[in-house]
């Protein structure tokens, strides 16, 4: 049952990996991993499905793009967690994500629709 | 500034870097746990909830290698496993590491020492302000007062010259202009009971500091006010003298000091890192208004003949040198225009000017060694390429050693670039060890090299600087890829399946180091001809002949000046010499020079002779000389036709001169001379002019390389007060014995001391010493070639006896069977030596061309021999045969004691 429903998740689009933590950050301050791959899962009503584990080598990146900070906290189970927060810069390579994917939206949204 | 934040971050991570791997490695162990504990709460066994969390997460290890290389340090940490593992390869080996580093060192070392002198002399830029803006009117380092009106090249300038560049000068921000030339100074500090110091001084316009863009390193420099008529009298000290002789005493700054009489105000201190335009080191520097006092004589700036000065220049942004030359040039000839009744109007249409890049300042010694120290840098970048020659020898005779190594890494799976990224980490490993040590070596070496070159080590800095390391790093790794590439590539190219089943007998890298050691013997037998031909230069000049009795002149320096004698008492005083030191026993004849032979310095003028209209600009020449009573006799220097100098040419007398034979051969072709008129410039001047009392046979005096030229020798005691006050005083006593020389200097310094105690003697010497030491740059150059072709030629030796030896023990199998068969030992070694003679037949084809190429670029440099010059090819050629012999000797004669049985059950 659960099997099939994996087989099936939506795999997000190329590149917006960014924009979805970039976004998840932004809505709820502090999170660590396990939270931002849950919070992206039920927002899309399980629709979007990352491949957890690759949220990690992005949010590293995104550590040295000076995007997110991450500092060590402990969780409501009182474990150990690293917890990334979004810098000014973070919330400005957001509007750019944001932007950028709108104008591909918009546009892909224009080709489909016309008569 | 982003990219700069981000690097800071990166650099951070790769120094927490363990820290880094602990945390993700937490993070992710965190994630899987509660992913696993959400499962098991739906309901499934702790094994499906573990693995549909593994599933969901993705594969651990890909996902922290990716982290890492999103960091981006991944090739630092490959960097730093190659050479961990490098280093343990290495030391695994120290025979063949010995021998490759020491001999990189060699290498790499000489041209270290090669690159930091010609930092020093070549490369050195001015330590002022924007020296790249800076453009010299003439960077000929000469001094003197002489015009361009001879060859039509203007180098020096009169002060209304100056004047009217400074005041018409569209293409620059601005001028100054110094005394081409140093002056004499007595120095004495006021009011001090001591007799007067000599310093050296230069004088230089008002705006000189300011415009190079220096400060003060105490008190202040000169200002325009300082260069105005009737200014009050001020000098700057050079740091260097105001250490020496002040000993860095602040409270110098005001004091007073009295320079050649006149009283100067101390007003300020040079920066430490300045030793002037021309890097001379004057002691002080005066402003040139006050050339009248510092230089005993007439102002020359009222003097539009007197071509005195040296013009420097900034360039206005944009403005090309090319541009600002063609203004000069035609501002030149507009000056000379206004003056026709000097100059010819062909001669002002000859004239220009040549700008130089003055970033680099006047150097006498750039000018002198620039050639030698190309050739020597061409000679110590074969050297090195031998070098490597050698040391990828090494690597690919090793590589066979390897090959077991390498073929079970490519059968587990290492790719071959990261193989060959392995080997080349090696070898540039072994050059950074060898450049390391190479630095050492060239410290030390470079002050061989200095006083070979130049005579001096003064030029050589104190310690090897960050440029020097540059280059040095920079060579060390292109050495190291130059050597390791082709072993690396070779041997990470090998038949698995012939390495594991052990059949391998593949001939890995084998006509490559054949082809190796034929360019060695090719790049030795270049290093060798140059070594034959600056030899048998050298043997040339030592052998010319040079028309004075060098073996039996004793030359004594003194200095009149320095004690204290006027121009006008010094005809007393050197003939009182000349009289007290005749009376030593064993001394045929003593006189006094005003300049000695080969010390360096001419004076050369045009002249005009009475009676004769003058000639066009550079036909009239001739080389002076101011010499004292019974010249020629006491050099040794046969009177052709009337007589010496004697001491009845006294002041006041009719003022004589002996020309030599190559003078009276070309300007008084067929018509006795004795008793023409001529005067040294043009048009005649019977005030000035000379009397021809005789003419000597010709004798070199300048060069043992060129021709004798016209010469005339004044005697200098009709004249004491004449001319320059540099010419005034006499360079040295010159005395000719009959015994041997060595034994009077005390007698002579005794009999000096005599007549004047306070006369101060530097040294005495043999003439012959001096002119063998005017031919230090051929020996040096002999020298350096020979030592560097003999280092070339023991590791050409080294190259041939390796690859020899690797062959035959590659052909032991077959060398058993042809034995076996019945071949005859003398057709073993036939068979080696063959190898051998083809080897350096190769080498020798690829070597002469090579040779006949590069030697056309020394041929400057030679004399009396031609650069292509048979004997010397052929000497060389013979020597690397005999040489490459003797090395596959004792490979030959191993092969020649193969026991056939033993080889064949080898297999």
């Amino acid at each position: 049952m659960l099997r099939s429903h994996d087989l099936h998740r939506d795999e997000i689009p190329p590149g917006t990996l960014y924009l979805l933590i970039l976004r998840t950050l932004a809505r709820s301050g502090e999170m660590h991993g396990y939270e931002i791959a849950n919070s992206i899962q039920r927002i899309s009503d399980d629709v979007l499905q990352v491949e957890e584990g690759s949220l990690y080598p992005a949010l590293q990146r995104m550590l040295i793009k000076g995007w997110v900070t991450a500092k060590w906290g402990t969780t409501a189970g009182n474990r150990r967690a690293r917890y990334y927060q979004l810098t000014a810069a973070g919330r400005k390579q957001l509007g750019v994500e944001m932007s950028q994917f709108e104008r591909v939206i918009g546009a892909i949204t224009r080709v489909i629709e016309a008569v | 500034m982003n990219w700069l934040r981000e690097l800071s971050r990166r650099l951070r991570m790769l120094v927490h870097r363990r820290q880094f791997e602990v945390d993700l490695e937490e993070e992710m162990r965190l994630h899987l746990e509660l992913r696993q504990q959400e499962q098991l709460q739906s309901g499934m066994t702790a094994d499906d909830a573990r693995a549909a969390a593994r599933r969901r997460f993705g594969n651990p290890t890909a996902l922290r290698e990716n982290s890492r290389i999103a960091w981006g340090w991944e090739w630092f940490e490959h960097l730093a496993q190659d050479v961990r593992y490098g280093l343990r390869m290495l030391r695994k080996s120290p025979g063949f590491t010995a021998v490759a580093v020491l001999t990189l060192a060699l290498g790499i070392g000489a041209n270290t020492a090669i690159f930091s002198l010609i930092d020093a002399i070549l490369l050195r830029t001015l330590p002022v302000a924007s020296p790249h803006e800076l453009v010299l009117f003439s960077d000929s380092p000469e001094g003197g007062t002489n015009s361009g009106t001879q060859t039509g090249h203007w180098m020096r300038f009169s002060s209304e010259n100056y004047t009217y560049f400074r005041d018409h000068s569209e293409n620059f921000k601005e001028l100054c202009a110094f005394h081409s030339s140093w002056n004499h100074l007595k120095i004495r500090v006021a009011g001090a009971a001591e007799r007067p110091d000599l310093a050296y001084g230069r004088l230089v316009s008002g705006n000189f500091f300011s415009f190079l863009g220096l400060s003060a390193a105490l008190g202040r420099l000169f200002s325009s006010d300082d260069d105005r008529l009737g200014a009050s009298p001020a000098v700057v000290l050079n740091y260097t003298y105001w250490a020496r002789k002040f000993q860095n005493d602040v409270s110098i700054i005001g004091k007073v000091v009295e320079v050649n009489g006149t009283t100067f105000t101390i007003i300020g201190v040079a920066p430490r890192t300045f030793s002037d335009v021309k890097y001379d080191r004057p002691d002080l520097w005066l402003p040139l208004v006050f050339q009248p006092q510092v230089m005993s004589t007439n102002s020359y700036a009222d003097d539009p003949q007197m071509y005195w000065l040296s013009i420097m220049a900034r360039l206005k942004p944009g403005v090309t040198l090319r541009q600002a030359q063609a203004v000069v040039s035609s501002q030149l000839k507009q000056i000379l225009a206004t003056q026709v009744q000097r100059e010819t109007t062909q001669q002002i249409a000859n004239s220009y000017i040549q700008l130089a890049p003055g970033a680099g300042g006047i150097s006498y010694l750039r000018v002198r060694y620039s050639e030698a120290l190309q050739i020597l840098a061409g000679i110590v970048g074969i050297v090195l390429l031998i070098v490597c020659a050698n040391v990828a020898n090494l690597l690919l005779s090793r590589s066979s050693a390897r090959e077991k190594e390498i073929s079970i890494r490519l059968a587990i799976g290492a790719s071959r670039s990261r193989l060959v990224r392995q080997l080349l980490t090696e070898s540039i490993l072994l050059a950074t060890l060898g450049g390391a040590l190479g630095i050492l070596a060239a410290r030390w070496g470079v002050e061989i090299l200095a006083s070979l070159v130049t005579g001096s080590t003064s030029i050589v800095k104190d310690s090897i600087d960050a440029r020097v390391l540059l280059f040095t790093a920079c060579v060390s790794i292109l050495a190291g890829i130059l050597f390791g590439l082709v072993p690396a590539l070779r041997s990470s190219r090998i038949d698995l399946a012939a390495q594991v089943n052990g059949s391998a007998r593949a001939r890995l890298g084998f006509g490559f180091a054949n082809g190796i050691v034929a360019c060695q013997i090719a790049a030795c037998f270049v290093l060798l001809v140059g070594a034959g031909l600056f030899l048998r230069t050298l043997q040339k000049l030592a052998d010319q002949e040079l028309g004075f009795d060098e073996d039996h002149i004793l030359v004594a320096r003194i200095n009149a000046e320095a004690a204290g004698y006027s121009p006008a008492q010094t005809p007393a005083l050197y003939q009182a010499l000349i009289d007290r030191i005749e009376a030593i026993p064993g001394v045929l004849s003593a006189t006094v020079d005003y300049s000695e032979p080969f010390g360096g310095s001419t004076w050369t003028s045009n002249f005009t002779i009475e009676g004769l209209p003058s000639r066009p600009p550079g036909q009239m020449m001739v080389h002076k000389e101011l010499i004292g009573p019974h010249y020629f006799e006491t050099e040794g220097i046969p009177i052709l036709l009337g007589r010496d100098i004697g001491p009845q040419d006294r002041p006041g007398t009719p003022l004589v001169t002996v020309i030599n034979q190559t003078m009276a051969r070309k300007f008084f072709p067929g018509v006795n001379p004795i008793g023409r008129r001529f005067s040294l410039g043009a048009p005649f001047n019977d005030s000035e002019a000379m009397t021809i009392v005789g003419v000597a046979a010709d004798a070199r005096y300048y060069s043992l390389r060129d021709p004798v030229p016209a010469m005339e020798f004044c005697a200098a005691f009709q004249i004491p007060d004449q001319g320059s006050h540099n010419s005034a005083y006499a360079e040295d006593v010159e005395v000719r014995v009959s015994g041997n020389p060595r034994a009077l200097p005390t007698e002579i310094r005794a009999a000096l001391a005599q007549v004047s105690d306070s006369l101060p003697v530097t040294r005495v010497t043999l003439l012959k010493d001096e002119v063998s030491a005017s031919l230090r740059l051929n020996r040096s150059a002999a020298e350096v070639s020979s030592a560097f072709g003999g280092l070339a030629l023991f590791l050409s030796c080294i190259g041939v006896y390796g690859t020899m030896a690797y062959r035959v023990s590659r052909r032991t199998h077959e060398i058993g069977i042809r034995l076996a068969l019945g071949a005859h030992r003398s057709d073993v070694l036939w068979l080696i030596t063959k190898e051998c003679l083809i080897l350096v037949a190769v080498g020798l084809v690829i070597g002469v061309p090579v040779a006949l190429a590069s030697t056309s670029i020394i041929a400057s440099q030679l004399f009396g021999i031609r650069a292509s010059d048979p004997l010397t090819f052929a000497t060389v050629a013979i020597l690397l045969v005999l040489v490459a012999l003797a090395a596959c000797y004792v490979p030959a004669r191993r092969a020649m004691r193969v026991d056939p049985m033993v080889a064949l059950r080898h297999e």
